[in-house]
């Protein structure tokens, strides 16, 4: 259904030109849930934003985005927002994403009012959408009187409501407490078999929605699993760095930090924080395929032989 | 609760403004009887004649009790007699205000239409062609001073073309030249304004879920950014509604506008203080009265004002 190919974005900035995308593919299937995991900064929230062409100006995005068999980045900007409204639902971050001068029914009702649909079954949808998610009641509120996790649900119905071919949600859960989470997690659950790409930093949601798991490490994709398999055996060494810093999984933090985005070491981008890591290493490994996964590591490359 | 407190701190900014105007005429070395002898009769007055009229006026009570009487009559409309022409401050005023509102209601509406449409234009197209002749067009407004502008229109459209009135008051005739000079720099600095706010909204990330939600760039603009961008803009147009007392002295002064601004300037000239402690009297009222109405404005455009502490 998206199939993306050496997908690159690239920022000018006063200290360089920042490769916050670098090189990325993959596809997500029909009915798929598809879930981006990494930390903050790794560029999944570019990525996000790169395939449905909502980053600013001075980005620059290279690579294709096809969508049923469409490049979206060759699309003109008017062919896009059709894109946007009907097809693939952008959801945002949550903290500041609803407008707070607009009540919330009317901002989840704007894109059935862009599809022009007829007024008395737009309100008739959003309403029951917003019952789905159990903030029926919040319809003719603002935003402010929203917590956290209702805005979020906010943004969810928003997506939906236009029955969209494809969900991006970037951080559904990004600054919610445990409660709050849980009710997202509902609410994802809720979604049906929709195709579904979900950026998350959050390991627990994304192994409770996820069917297949892409790991991001500074603007490439270091590993692609399916989610069982990910979550028992992670096959990247910093995969299996960010599931064991987990607190249920022992806390060991990775050591180090991420490099800048800016000068970025030769070679395998995590190396200098690995403990496996070999002379090899300098020189940038392939995704290779291991088993049904994808990885980007020298240790599988000898297997293969 | 938020409208009861702002009223009361508008009454409380009125007593401040009341006791700066009232003590103009004390802050100025001398005596206000001699001024007004010296004014009336062209000479030195004699020292009887002073203390008589000091007696008459009431300059010998305690100065709060001056002041007092000053302010009960003040709120009443009343400020006494004009020093230099036989007639009763507030008349004198309201007769000169007529002029001075259509110049200033005529400059505001057109100089916010234009701002508002240009602004916004000029947001919505970033960096395109319309947009840089939007900001060269208020570059120009700012550093143009409008005596130089008001004096060239002048030559143009009187002295060369004898299109219009150089000067003089009342009629559309009259008032085109003195409109078109203060709107041009009126409405510059206000379309950068506008334009600089709604950018800043468009950086904000509801901005973000608006366009991913397929709308045109004129609909994010115009449904999303404006509104949250009018609570710095209303903010801002508020200030310039001064104007309506003072602002337009320049241009006044420029085309002989027999407003207030020029009855300022010759006040303050023959020293008739009663008519400037007036006249800086209402400019306050007409501030806070002005402050008074965006506050109550914001609840209406902000709905989380109304819960702000």
């Amino acid at each position: 259904m998206l199939k993306v190919e050496n997908l690159v974005v690239r920022f000018k900035s006063r200290v360089g030109v920042v490769r916050a995308v670098d090189g990325v593919n993959f596809d997500v299937v029909s009915g798929e849930r598809f879930v981006f995991v990494g930390e903050s900064g790794s560029g999944k929230t570019v990525l996000a934003m790169a395939l449905v062409r909502l980053l600013p100006n001075n980005a620059t995005v290279t690579g294709r985005v096809i969508f049923d068999g469409v490049d979206l980045l060759k699309l003109s900007e008017k062919e896009m927002r059709k894109v946007r409204n009907c097809k693939i639902a952008y959801i945002p971050q949550n903290q500041a994403s609803l407008n707070p001068l607009m009540k919330v029914g009317y901002q989840c009702a704007e894109p059935l009012v862009e599809q022009g649909l007829e007024r008395g079954r737009i309100m008739r949808k959003v309403s029951e959408l917003l019952e789905f998610f159990g903030i029926g009641h919040r319809f003719k509120d603002y935003p402010h009187k929203l917590s956290g996790g209702m805005r979020q649900r906010a943004l969810l119905v928003m997506g939906l409501s236009r029955e969209p071919e494809m969900i991006i949600a970037d951080e559904p859960t990004k600054g919610l407490d445990a409660v709050k989470r849980e009710q997202v997690v509902e609410a994802f659950q809720k979604l049906g078999r929709r195709t579904l790409m979900v950026i998350t930093h959050d390991l627990p949601f994304a192994e409770k929605v996820a069917d297949r798991i892409a790991v991001m490490y500074c603007g490439k994709i270091v590993e692609i699993s399916p989610a069982r398999e990910f979550f028992d055996c992670p096959l990247h060494p910093y995969s299996k760095g960010l599931l064991e810093s987990l607190p249920e999984r022992g806390m060991n933090p990775i050591k180090g930090f991420q490099p800048s985005l800016v000068n970025l070491p030769e070679g395998c981008r995590f190396r200098e924080r690995c403990d496996l890591s070999t002379a090899r290493c300098a020189e940038e490994p392939p995704l290779l395929e291991v088993d049904g996964s994808l990885v980007r590591c020298w240790l599988y490359a000898d297997e293969m032989c | 609760m938020y409208v009861v407190r702002r009223a009361v701190q508008a009454v409380i900014t009125l007593l401040g403004v009341s006791l700066i105007s009232f003590s103009l005429l004390y802050i100025f070395p001398g005596d206000p009887a001699e001024f007004i002898l010296s004014i009336r009769y062209g000479y030195e007055p004699s020292a009887e004649d002073v203390a008589r009229l000091r007696e008459e006026l009431g300059l010998n009570r305690p100065l709060v009790t001056q002041y007092l009487d000053w302010l009960s009559r003040a709120l009443r409309g009343d400020f006494g007699m004009s020093w230099t022409e036989p007639k009763a401050v507030m008349p004198l005023i309201l007769e000169r205000a007529q002029a001075s509102a259509e110049l200033f209601l005529a400059t505001f509406l057109i100089s916010i239409f234009f701002a508002f449409v240009l602004g916004i234009l000029s947001s919505i197209y970033r960096d395109r062609w319309i947009d840089h002749l939007t900001r060269m067009f208020s570059m120009l407004g700012i550093s143009i001073p409008s005596f130089w502008l008001g004096l060239v229109l002048i030559w143009i459209f009187s002295v060369n073309f004898h299109l219009l009135p150089a000067f003089g008051c009342c009629g559309i005739k009259h008032l085109v030249l003195p409109v078109l000079t203060w709107s041009f720099s009126f409405m510059a600095i206000k379309t950068r304004f506008i334009r600089a706010s709604v950018i800043e909204e468009l950086s904000k990330e509801y901005i973000v879920t608006a366009r991913s939600k397929g709308l045109a760039e004129s609909a994010v603009v115009l449904r999303h950014a404006l509104r949250n961008a009018l609570i710095p803009i209303v903010t801002y147009l508020s200030m310039s509604v001064s104007h309506l007392i003072v602002g337009s002295i320049m241009v006044e002064v420029v085309f002989s506008w027999e407003g207030l601004g020029t009855l300022l300037v010759k006040s303050v000239f023959e020293r008739d203080f009663p008519v400037v402690q007036a006249l800086v009297f209402l400019s306050g009222v007409v501030m806070i009265s002005v402050n008074l109405v965006v506050d109550l404005l914001y609840t209406v455009i902000d709905p989380r004002v109304k819960y702000g502490e």
